[in-house]
């Protein structure tokens, strides 16, 4: 299989984040050849407003972000639910970069994963952001899914350390089946 | 404003974005629903958008509907106010909506909102 380079995209800006940790924990268990990296950092951008975009452009940072998408293989999210929605922050971010010519989920494959310490894992989540990733013509993997319910018993606060066999098994399946998918996709393009 | 200093809340300007809730205005639910005294619990909320297209922002109501639910706000059902082909319904200049069955889609809706409020109150 040839290289894959998938950035991941974490929807919490919370230091000690969860869904941070599941981010820092996927390059160990990519499958060969699948490269994962955290994309540039949405958490300066302001708040989307076209008369922004209309006066000065679009802000440094938001052509950052869309350009490692636009060069990367596939994207991964890791996102808590807020309001059992997208957390403001990250649709904030979506909508920026879903505003630039070359539109860089168009075509993409994307991948989702939520921890959140109810027991649910943040499947309402997931199916926002589905939707929305649908809108932009993403390529969104169907199975395994990765709902890290009860996250806080699965993690080590202090390490980062996942502690749950099963969530790290599921992880392994869900991004080996996420590059078997890129090059489904890749290969019908 | 607090929310809590109001009878009611109307959610309106939401263009959707990518089928959903603009981000900016996520974030502000996502602010202040943190707060002790959450502001919109129990509180009547009713929806209204507006696009350029043919479904009006109706998918983005949805998903607002959703949002609220999980802040316990008491949602006004019918009618809804979804305007469609919104850029040629308001005059460009003075902003002012011209199209007269969306005027009485809004004053029907708020007309309803009363009733809903003053029984949604009664029941405290």
């Amino acid at each position: 299989m040839a290289n894959l380079n998938i950035v991941s995209i974490c929807g919490s800006l919370r230091k000690g984040s969860y869904n941070a940790m599941v981010q820092r924990l996927l390059p160990s268990l990519a499958p060969e050849g699948m490269t994962i990296k955290p994309a540039p950092s949405f958490a300066e951008f302001p708040l989307y407003n076209a008369d922004i975009q209309n006066s000065t452009g679009f802000p440094a940072a938001v052509n950052t972000l869309a350009d490692a998408i636009r060069a990367a293989d596939g994207v991964i999210f890791c996102t808590p639910e807020y309001n059992f929605g997208i957390p403001g922050g990250l649709k904030n971010a979506i909508d920026w970069v879903s505003r630039l010519q070359n539109q860089p989920f168009a075509g993409k494959p994307v991948a989702l994963q939520s921890a959140s310490p109810g027991p649910v894992g943040g499947a309402r989540v997931q199916y926002d952001l589905r939707r929305s990733m649908m809108f932009l013509d993403a390529f969104t993997l169907n199975k395994p899914e990765i709902f890290i319910g009860s996250c806080a018993s699965k993690f080590d606060e202090k390490t980062g350390e996942l502690k749950d066999e099963t969530t790290r098994g599921l992880l392994k399946q869900q991004l080996a089946a996420f590059a078997t998918y890129i090059a489904r996709v890749e290969a019908k393009n | 404003m607090a929310n809590q200093q109001l009878d009611v809340l109307v959610i309106c300007g939401s263009l959707r974005k990518g089928s959903s809730i603009p981000g900016g205005l996520k974030n502000a639910i996502d602010w202040v629903s943190r707060r002790k005294d959450q502001p919109f619990k129990d509180k009547p909320v009713a929806l209204q958008s507006a696009a350029g297209g043919i479904l009006g922002g109706s998918r983005m109501q949805y998903h607002l509907r959703q949002s609220l639910t999980s802040i316990d706000a008491l949602l006004f059902g019918r009618p809804e106010v979804i305007v469609t082909f919104a850029a040629q319904k308001f005059d460009e200049k003075t902003l002012a909506l011209k199209d007269q069955t969306a005027i009485d889609m809004i004053k029907l809706q708020l007309a309803g909102f009363e009733k809903f409020i003053r029984r949604v109150n009664a029941k405290e």
